[in-house]
């Protein structure tokens, strides 16, 4: 609620008030008691205090502090009650410069007792208590609303960096739909182009050489259209393999690529890798594939970086409802595993398809993905 | 109902994660089993529902209702068994059972018959007056479950009640956990002896660095390794086995035939064992030996994590 009131209602207000003391008193008191030297003391006072609030550069608050208590004293050999004003100043000052320390406070605020008369003395005590205890409680709604606004400054970041992720997620997804899609269309385009294409042309050029043939050398023309009429029949053939083998090449493409990128590892590196799968390898998607593939690199980074390892494995393998990636190295493991960014994004991948992720370093060290699938 | 329900509970010491992201929920009149190698964050897990431990994320409800914000009636709808004995070993048998029940708010004459029943029902009854220092390991064990039934909680709670005791004690135990969930409690035990989950279990959730790695029935867990079950029948002679017949039984994928023996592949969901003996035994074929194997919840976990439950 603080954030939408105005910056100038405070002084605002400040203004009117002393314009009401200014009436109220004129009305109130009598005509000689109100020399223009005390509305000067008081001008002059309700000047520096403004001031406190309307600076707002932190260094020069104790020196105003100190100029509002500079003014009380001064005012007060003439008028006595100004002193009266002094706790709340007192307070003001101390919180600034030392902070939040309420005995040191009001020890401060005691001091000037010693100066006071004995008639004033009382109604002094219980202003300062007052002023205290008002500051205090103020002080403290106040430092609770700052704790509140930065948690919620710090829920919002929060949901934020959710947000992107979540958005990097579904781009994940996405991208990886279209990656497939793309390769598929690749190799189609690349079968029709080595397989039909081929056997489409030669059987164009056996056939228009057959209707030149067809007069001049009846014989040698059939011969070629028999030619002609096998090629088609082989294209057709091929067409019809190609349709059927369409599904399998995407799984042996996860393989072969898996394979390859093990490989370039071991090249890469000094260590000892070896790839293995078991089970039906046809139920694994594309997008298995490539969480599979990237918990492999993580965890393959991993082993290079903290596991003084001479070997790792990896082995794919699927279960009856579940495929199951492990990549173990034989190094030096770690009993208590502090979950690193490395770690959680790996968990992160895996649980867009719904699976976990079992980070185990009692021997060796070992990553094991596990993802739900239907076959 | 969901007698229980953890939602995302997350608890870390420190740096370590115990509890990472753990979501279950236990449905009122289930022996919900927790299996887990040590230090898989079980007992974390179930102290935290106990209200032993504070979450450090995530929230946990029992009857519907959160256990942050109703406390005392969680405690109250809870039975806790811990995993080290708390018993106090000064005091009699009785004491000890009347001083846990009079914590639950149990007063007078209902106290004291709640204690006996409590104390009858583990078999303690004619030991009441005994201290338990003088009790045998499995007694122990026996009057600590005793002190949390007596207030007869909705959710019994057992952190390997069955740690360090004879074969007596064990299967006296497994058969009172069985007694008190027909009474009506729903129960959750915890352990990482996998034959006395797989024995009283009806649901189980395999548990492993403080994830919840596999959750179903024994069949269901079964079924992710394998859908498979070998029957081994021993013969006198395979001479005259109708081969192609046995293939033919439902659920049958394999059949092969060695000197002595019939090794069968077969669906594990399909219980066609009687069918199969039958046509052996009409074949006039003399069975010595019959024996049929399922994967243990032990190839299970062993499988999932490449490990064993227990260390060796």
């Amino acid at each position: 609620m603080s954030e939408r009131r105005e910056p100038s209602e405070l002084p605002e207000i400040g203004f009117k008030a002393a314009l009401l003391v200014f009436a109220a008193g004129q009305s109130l008191l009598p005509e000689s008691s109100v020399t223009p030297w005390f509305i000067l003391a008081i001008l002059i006072y309700l000047c520096t205090n403004l001031l406190f609030y309307l600076l707002r550069k932190e260094s020069l608050r104790p020196a105003i502090a100190v100029l509002s208590i500079g003014v009380v004293i001064a005012s007060y050999p003439d008028f006595p009650m100004m002193i009266l004003l002094l706790p709340a100043h007192l307070f003001e000052l101390s919180s600034v410069v030392a902070g939040k320390r309420g005995v040191a406070s009001f020890l401060l605020m005691l001091i000037p007792l010693a100066l006071i008369p004995r008639d004033l003395m009382f109604l002094y005590l219980l202003i300062a208590a007052v002023a205290l205890i008002y500051f205090m409680v103020l002080n403290r709604y106040g430092s609770k609303l700052r704790g509140q606004r930065s948690e919620l400054e710090r829920m919002r970041g929060e949901l934020e960096r959710l947000h992107v992720k979540l958005q990097e997620n579904n781009e994940f997804l996405r991208q990886s739909e279209y990656t497939v899609k793309l390769e598929e269309r690749n190799r189609l385009s690349q079968d029709i182009h080595d397989n039909i294409g081929h056997a489409m042309t030669s059987a164009l050029i056996q056939m228009e050489a057959a209707k030149r043939l067809i007069r001049t050398d009846p014989d040698k023309s059939s011969l070629l259209l028999d030619n002609a009429i096998h090629i088609s029949k082989e294209g057709i053939e091929s067409i019809r393999f190609d349709l059927k083998r369409m599904k399998p090449p995407t799984e042996q493409m996860g393989v072969n690529r898996m394979k390859l990128f093990v490989d370039e590892f071991s090249a890469k590196h000094p260590i000892r890798t070896a790839f293995s799968y078991e089970g039906n390898i046809d139920f694994i998607t594309p997008i298995h594939w490539r969480i599979i593939q990237e918990n492999t690199k993580e965890a393959l980074t991993n082993t290079m970086k903290y596991a003084e390892a001479t070997a790792v494995s990896i082995h794919v393998q699927v279960l009856p409802t579940l495929i199951k990636a492990t990549v173990a190295d034989n190094g030096r493991g770690h009993t208590k595993i502090v979950k690193g960014i490395g770690i959680v994004g790996m968990e992160e991948r895996t649980a867009a398809v719904g699976g976990k992720i079992i980070v185990d370093g009692s021997r060796g060290f070992s990553v094991t993905t596990l993802m739900p699938y239907t076959p | 109902m969901n007698v229980l329900e953890i939602n995302q509970l997350t608890k870390k010491f420190g740096d370590y994660t115990a509890v990472d992201h753990l979501s279950l929920s236990v449905q009122e009149g289930e022996i919900f089993g927790f299996l887990g190698p040590n230090g898989a964050g079980k007992s974390t897990t179930i102290q935290i529902a106990a209200s032993l431990l504070s979450a450090t994320k995530g929230e946990i409800t029992i009857m519907g209702r959160n256990i942050a914000k109703h406390g005392r009636f969680a405690k109250g709808a809870i039975g806790f068994v811990p995993q080290d004995l708390a018993i106090y070993e000064n005091m009699t048998a009785y004491e000890n059972v009347h001083f846990f029940a009079g914590l639950y708010g149990l007063r007078g004459a209902e106290l004291k018959r709640s204690v006996v029943e409590a104390l009858e029902f583990v078999g303690l009854e004619d030991r009441q007056g005994g201290f338990p220092k003088n009790f045998s390991g499995g007694m122990k064990r026996r009057l600590n479950i005793a002190c949390a039934i007596a207030h007869k909680p909705k959710l019994i709670i057992m952190d390997e009640p069955t740690v360090g005791i004879d074969p007596q004690s064990r299967s006296y135990i497994l058969n009172s956990v069985k007694k008190l969930n027909r009474m009506g409690s729903t129960i959750i035990y915890t352990s990482h002896y996998m034959e006395e989950v797989e024995e009283i279990c009806s649901r189980i959730a395999i548990i492993d660095h403080g994830k919840i790695i596999a959750e179903g029935t024994k069949a269901e867990l079964k079924a992710i390794i394998t859908n498979q079950k070998s029957i081994s029948i021993a013969v006198r002679s395979t001479e005259g086995v109708p081969l192609d017949q046995l293939k033919s039984i439902v659920g049958v994928n394999a059949v092969e035939a060695a000197e002595q023996s019939i090794n069968i592949s077969s669906a594990v969901e399909i219980n066609n064992l009687n069918r199969i003996i039958q046509l052996l035994v009409a074949s006039g074929v003399e069975i010595r030996g019959v024996e049929a194997q399922e994967p243990s919840l032990e190839t299970v976990f062993l499988t999932l994590t490449g490990r064993t439950l227990r260390d060796e």
